[in-house]
């Protein structure tokens, strides 16, 4: 069952290997030297998770020290753990809009395994929505589709409300992504074509609204 | 075997499925058809994990074992206790033969020692636990004190789930119609807690096979700290089936025949050869540098290295050319996806237009020829590979994709002929293995198996001298030998190989197939369960 989590995320960029880890360069000083022996040059994910919940923290903490090659490192470090922290969403949102592509690619997949709160829903969806670059977009999507392991029931209403908003939207990739978000976390589509005329997609997202109340109803 | 059946839940299965269930033999006879297709009440002595039974996990602080304590009927059941926050989790996985029509009845008992907490159990098919077609069917969880049901993709609240107390589950699933009558009972209570008729399957998805169950805490949250039990799981179809017959414990083929099937099956079937320079898809140094100015390299590297499903948007900024060369890679990364998950036609459509975007990349027209194998198209493949052998002579991907078409038509002949003929070409040749590799599947299928022992015997040593790793190889002489039928020998290469890779879950497979051949049950049990777990008190 835990494959619910795992075998689907083979349709994105698959998070398997580590960004390019960083040479253990100007270390900064307050840095936990021991901390980041199990980061670089090469992560050691289960001695840092043998540290406990904690080590969240304590990875936070290096990671607003650190510059973007190894904070990159940070954040794939921070999806592998899946730990929920309010210490990593803090640091991660700050770079969830960087224009250093490898940087906010991890970023924006570890968000959703670090915290549920609405705000971290609304950056993923500002960024699939809005974002200029088409893979920021793209790779958002994927993130709202695979990662979201915290969200309640409640929280995940909300997420598909965004997502059913989000099939109105002018620009068809966004459109086409959304309804892949929706597809990956229902299973369904409700017949909802991106390249269909407006009025045929306007029926399909009345269905999804529908669906939508009913779900809401049973919470 | 636990496929002895608790009669009160037999007689229950028996309402739901056929009156006449108690009729058939149980599944796993030789030559028996029965209904039943997965029955377990956990009170036998000797419950053998594998993949045509069931598999355990336990890798933290979380349990799965048979317990006496606590039953619904027999003498014991099973306890999951999850623990919060250890990084893993136990499941009790179960196995049985897809069902992609006609109806399934399953029936279980649950309990819970704290219904707060979350556990989460379904039927899935061969997407495995994802909410899509053939993915779950079935998915029923307790949360926050309540059970409930995952219809239409959405979580339905049923009944108050009381601590303790056994509540007795029937499913009558109508794959077709792809809903289902659901019954559940509580302990002590008269008349069902729950009975509803035709509800929508999980993903709302008429025709979804299912052929796994799945007891579990949570599903990844890592939150739930539940302790509960499960009892008398039944899973029966709406007519006999037929089934293989047990050949080892908890596996109706042995492991390496069920791998011997998956690699011919796999490697029959044309997939991409892989891109190892930009210019095999025809970028040159011009092209390159202007991509890597615009920022695109990383995209290109990952079409390159086939991670990851890109899109041809946002390549306005490039040359028309470069641009020309881009659409192209991308449609031949889709190509290769379609090949490998089967649609030929659509891979070929792919490959044919990043042909005519870009003229100039030999692996275009290579996998044109692979997808034209796949469609049983052998002169127009030929003609393909024959266009490219001036421009990729000596590439040892021109031999490999020769031998994939020879294969692919069943002509292990010319297969074998053409790879002999790449064996005295450059050893040193990155590709080299990969040549070496498809000459041995190609002598195994000609059950040429001395010859495929000593090729494979060759390489171990060729890789021992190098001072590179041999255990593949050493694995390999195993695999020849212990198909020729020699399980001594084969338990010798496997054991050479097995210092090499000790954490290989296919090895250790293997070797419990070696030690059941040998008559050493012990060691069959110790192999098997390394890999599949085991359910003990």
């Amino acid at each position: 069952m835990r494959h619910l989590l795992t075998s689907v995320a083979v349709v994105c960029l698959v998070v398997i290997f580590p960004p390019q880890s960083a040479a253990p360069q100007a270390a900064p000083q307050t840095a936990n030297a021991a901390l980041r022996d199990l980061l670089f040059p090469e992560v050691k994910v289960e001695a840092l998770r043998a540290r406990g919940p904690g080590v969240a923290s304590e990875l936070a903490v290096l990671y607003s020290q650190s510059g973007e090659q190894e904070r990159a490192v940070i954040a794939w470090t921070f999806y592998q753990l899946g730990l929920k922290s309010a210490d990593a969403k803090r640091v991660l949102m700050a770079d969830v809009h960087t224009a250093n592509s490898d940087l906010r690619l991890q970023v924006q997949w570890a968000l959703g395994r670090v915290s549920n709160d609405r705000d971290v829903i609304d950056a993923l969806l500002g960024n699939m929505q809005h974002d200029d670059n088409p893979l920021f977009r793209d790779k958002a999507a994927c993130a709202l589709a695979h990662d979201q392991i915290h969200l309640t029931e409640e929280q995940k209403a909300y997420m598909y409300e965004r997502l059913i908003g989000a099939l109105r939207d002018p620009k068809h990739q966004v459109r086409d992504i959304a309804i892949k978000v929706l597809e990956i976390q229902t299973g369904q589509s409700k017949g909802y074509n991106p390249s269909a005329p407006a009025p045929q997609r306007e029926e399909s997202i009345r269905t999804w609204e529908r669906w939508l109340d009913e779900y809401r109803a049973q919470l | 075997m636990a496929r002895r059946v608790p009669r009160a839940a037999l007689i229950a299965c028996a309402i739901a499925a056929v009156s006449t269930l108690a009729a058939w033999p149980a599944a796993g006879a030789e030559g028996a058809r029965s209904p039943v297709l997965v029955s377990y009440s956990f009170d036998d002595d000797e419950i053998a994990t594998g993949p045509d039974t069931f598999r355990i996990y336990q890798q933290s602080k979380g349990s799965v074992r048979l317990t006496s304590a606590l039953r619904y009927s027999g003498y014991r059941s099973v306890e999951l206790r999850e623990v919060a926050g250890d990084g893993a989790f136990p499941e009790l996985q179960g196995y049985f033969s897809l069902r992609r029509s006609g109806k399934l009845f399953a029936h279980f008992s649950i309990m819970s020692a704290d219904p707060a907490q979350t556990f989460n159990l379904a039927l899935a098919g061969p997407r495995w636990f994802t909410l899509s077609k053939d993915g779950i069917a079935f998915w029923m969880l307790s949360r926050n004190g309540f059970l409930y049901h995952y219809s239409d993709s959405m979580p339905k609240r049923l009944v108050p789930m009381l601590a303790f107390v056994w509540y007795t589950v029937d499913v009558a699933y109508d794959i077709g119609a792809g809903h289902y009558d659901l019954v559940v009972r509580q302990e002590g209570v008269a008349d069902p807690v729950v009975s509803l008729a035709a509800q929508i399957n999980a993903p709302n998805a008429p025709g979804s096979g299912v052929d796994k169950f799945s007891f579990i805490g949570d599903t990844g949250e890592d939150t739930s700290s539940v302790v509960y039990y499960v009892d008398d799981v039944i899973l029966s179809a709406d007519r006999p089936v037929s089934q293989q017959a047990f050949v080892a414990p908890g596996r109706r083929k042995l492991f390496v025949d069920a791998w011997y099937d998956y690699q011919k099956l796999a490697r029959s079937r044309p997939v991409c050869l892989p891109a190892i320079a930009p210019g095999d898809l025809g970028f040159d140094a011009t092209a390159l540098e202007e991509i890597e100015k615009s920022g695109e390299l990383p995209r290109l590297a990952l079409v390159l290295q086939g991670q990851a499903r890109q899109t041809a948007q946002g390549l306005d900024a490039l040359s028309p050319q470069s641009q020309l060369l881009m659409r192209s890679s991308l449609s031949w990364r889709e190509g290769c996806a379609a090949l490998e998950a089967g649609r030929a036609l659509e891979a070929l459509a792919h490959f044919e237009r990043a042909s005519s975007l870009a003229p100039g990349g030999r692996l275009q027209s290579l996998s044109a020829a692979l997808a034209l194998a796949a469609l049983s198209r052998w002169k127009d493949a030929d003609a393909r590979i024959a266009a490219v052998e001036s421009e990729m002579h000596g590439d040892p991907r021109l031999a490999a994709a020769s031998a994939i078409v020879g294969v692919a038509r069943g002509d292990l002949d010319r297969a074998e002929e053409i790879l002999a003929s790449q064996e005295a070409g450059d050893p040193q040749s990155p590709f080299a293995p990969r040549l070496a590799e498809q000459s041995f599947f190609v002598l195994l299928w000609k059950s040429a198996w001395d010859r495929a022992e000593e090729l494979a015997r060759r390489m171990a040593e060729s890789a021992e001298a190098r001072g590179a790793s041999a255990a593949l190889w050493q694995e390999r002489v195993g695999d020849a030998a212990f198909l020729g039928g020699d399980a001594g020998r084969a338990l010798v290469w496997y054991e050479k190989s097995l210092a090499g890779q000790p954490g290989s879950a296919l090895l250790a497979v293997k070797l419990s197939d070696v030690h059941f051949k040998l008559g050493d049950l012990e060691k069959e049990r110790r192999f098997r369960e390394a890999v599949y777990g085991s359910l003990k008190e």
